[in-house]
């Protein structure tokens, strides 16, 4: 019986198929994509032809798919807000977005979306827009593979390239970002997954994240951005094989963590970075094998943070490897690749037999009185460091790594 | 005065410690790079050994020169020769011979394995610790008769420029941590010629991001055209002066 049914849906489908049009769009006068949204029906294609288009501000209100072909141009004339999307179900791709609107009241971005769900954003280029692709209040939403590119102006009349505001279970998969305020901006949104997106050249934070839980961030890069990475208030983040690098600026942090509990990071690099990873207020959270490599503090912890355990990290060639401001150690430093470690290991298990100490006599001194960094790189400074070696006494008595490494973890 | 000089140059440099001297150099600091893997890594290494060895070998250096030479300047004070020129004539083969000894194996290891962008400040600092050690000495050497009680000054002065004088800084800002003294520590290190070329090359390389609110400070006197030429002008100080009151010495003095 059951089968006869299931003949008879397939025939049916063959009989009636699902009739979704295709309108060709070309540029012209008046305002093309407008008419042919008008006349479009939900599940349609609109296929926007080479050319460019000046459609003040589109407001998409039924589930289409817009697909530009060859990337035509739609232009914002620094005035309007481009595409605001007010449905579920919208498809955006092969656009190329220029020119946005930008006011100190309103945050107008190349592509909006006004809390909806299923919207895809995929293959577009932005250009000189404030904010890039902003999504409120949106669900189940995949933007990937989009290059945003800045305006050239001041901080302050720049918005973000991707900024998300109260979302959950979205995807941000394989977009390029460059010269924007922030490159990826979350304030308020859960579960999403974050991957393969390169953030390059912002003017502040690469990516930049608040009160923002549960959220994974996979093998992006972060470059040469303004301050680096920021990311406060929130839980149960997983930061796994991210490149945090050249970062670097009096202000300019590789990763700042303020405040957070129970995450995880792993497997993430960190190179040439003023500060590799600065914590603040930060609990119970895994550091397992990162490498930290020609950066200039490598981990400088506030001795707020506490419970984080650090293991299978690997310490090359950073100016100073570890320092905190407080003589309580509550976190857990084992299993670590040190290259200053000086020590032998007799029973050749691969772990040396005498405890490395990361932090070094000067790094204790300059916690302590910051104006005596002016010593850094003096023959009096290497002096202090040896006899600190045997004499800790400025530096926190426990603060070692019992068991370090003899080879880097690969 | 040139034919003195020259003939005093000839005879420095036939000695076997100059070549030997210049191969070292040469070899610590080709090996520095063959060794580190990062480039600027090691031209902090090497910055900091010559740091440390200028001073010492050019004091001791000259100074046990400018000792063992007092038969030979007691016979050309016979003839009618100048004071001032056989002065400036010892001055200035010392100091050219060291110099040329110390500048070229750097020079030469820093065109072979870097890409020469920091040539530049590691040749000033090399020439300025050179003229100023070198005067320095020569102001102990004519000022002190007895050479055991010179040498023994030059070494004192030397590990006092070294080392002591930082820990006194250090020191010194310990006890006035209440106090913003963040604009201050620049003033305090223009009175160590060694801290100053240190501070001078620091900034060239960009590790005063590193530096905070007194890295920021220093920029910005030390990355202003006014202030890195006081601190030059302060380091022309520190080689004129010395070598002046030498000069009085040595004229004055009763061989």
């Amino acid at each position: 019986m059951t089968k006869v049914f299931l003949l008879l849906c397939v025939s049916l489908t063959f009989i009636f198929p699902l009739k979704a049009k295709q309108i060709w769009v070309k540029p012209g006068k008046g305002f093309p994509i407008h008419k042919a949204l008008l006349l479009a029906e939900p599940t349609d294609t609109l296929l926007i032809s080479e050319g460019n288009y000046f459609e003040k501000n589109l407001e998409i209100t039924k589930a289409v798919t817009i697909m530009g072909i060859n990337y035509p141009t739609l232009s914002g004339e620094n005035r309007y807000e481009l595409i605001s999307i007010k449905s579920n179900e919208v498809v955006i791709s092969g656009l190329r977005l220029i020119n946005s609107g930008y006011s100190d009241l309103e945050d107008m971005a190349a592509i909006r979306i006004y809390g909806n769900k299923h919207v895809i954003i995929r293959n577009n280029i932005l250009l000189n827009n404030f904010f890039g692709i902003y999504l409120t209040n949106a669900s189940y939403c995949l933007v990937q593979n989009n290059t945003i590119t800045g305006p050239e102006r001041e901080q302050n009349n720049v918005g973000n390239g991707i900024h998300l505001w109260k979302s959950r279970h979205n995807f941000l998969i394989g977009n390029t970002i460059k010269k924007h305020r922030d490159g990826i901006y979350f304030e308020f949104v859960k579960h999403s997954l974050i991957a393969r997106n390169y953030s390059e050249q912002n003017q502040r934070y690469g990516l930049h994240f608040m009160f923002s839980d549960s959220d994974t961030y996979y093998q992006n890069t972060f470059m040469n951005n303004g301050a680096g990475v920021a990311v406060m208030y929130s839980q149960h983040v997983q930061m796994l094989k991210n490149h945090f690098t050249q970062n670097w600026g009096s202000s300019a942090y590789g990763l700042l963590l303020k405040d957070i509990r129970d995450s995880k990071v792993y497997g993430n690099t960190f190179f040439k970075n003023t500060v590799a990873i600065f914590m603040d207020g930060c609990s119970r959270s895994l550091f397992f094998k990162n490498t930290f490599e020609l950066n200039g503090y490598a981990l400088r912890m506030q001795a707020s943070c506490d419970d984080n355990v650090f293991r299978f990290n690997n310490f090359l060639t950073n100016t100073f490897d570890y320092a905190t401001n407080g003589f309580t150690v509550l976190n857990q430093l084992a299993f670590n690749y040190w290259d200053k470690y000086q020590g032998y290991d007799l029973e050749k298990d691969g772990i040396g037999d005498l405890a490395f100490r990361p932090m070094n006599m000067l790094t204790g001194v300059i916690e302590e009185y910051p104006t005596s960094i002016i010593l850094i790189q003096s023959f009096l400074s290497d002096l202090l460091n040896v006899l600190e070696k045997v004499i800790p006494s400025l530096t926190p008595e426990n603060l070692k790594d019992e068991t370090p490494l003899m080879k880097p973890v690969s | 005065m040139m034919q003195i000089t020259k003939y005093l140059i000839l005879n420095i440099l036939k000695s076997r410690f100059m070549a030997a001297y210049a191969l070292l150099l040469f070899l610590l600091s080709s090996g520095l790079f063959m060794l580190s893997n990062d480039q600027d890594k090691a031209i902090i290494g090497i910055h900091n050994v010559l740091l440390i060895l200028i001073p010492l070998v050019v004091m001791i250096y000259s100074v046990s020169e400018i000792y063992n030479s007092t038969d030979f300047i007691r016979l050309l004070l016979t003839q009618p020769v100048k004071r001032k020129f056989i002065f400036f004539s010892q001055f200035i083969s010392n100091t050219a011979v060291l110099l040329a000894i110390q500048l070229l194996p750097i020079v030469l290891s820093l065109i072979l394995f870097s890409d020469g962008s920091y040539l530049m400040a590691m040749g000033s600092n090399i020439f300025f610790l050179t003229l100023i050690f070198s005067s320095i000495s020569s102001f102990i050497a004519y000022k002190i008769d007895e050479k055991i009680k010179g040498i023994g000054m030059t070494i004192f002065l030397g590990i006092f420029f070294l080392a002591i004088y930082d820990g006194l800084v250090l020191l010194l800002i310990q006890a006035m941590s209440e106090y913003p003294i963040e604009q201050y520590g620049i003033v305090l290190c223009l009175f160590n010629p060694i801290d100053m070329c240190r501070i001078l090359f620091i900034f060239k390389m960009d590790i005063s991001a590193l530096m905070g609110l007194t890295g920021a400070v220093m920029q910005k006197f030390v990355g202003s055209n006014l202030g890195s030429m006081i601190i030059h002008i302060v380091l022309c100080f520190w080689a004129i002066i010395p070598m002046s009151f030498a000069a009085k010495f040595f004229i004055k003095k009763d061989y």
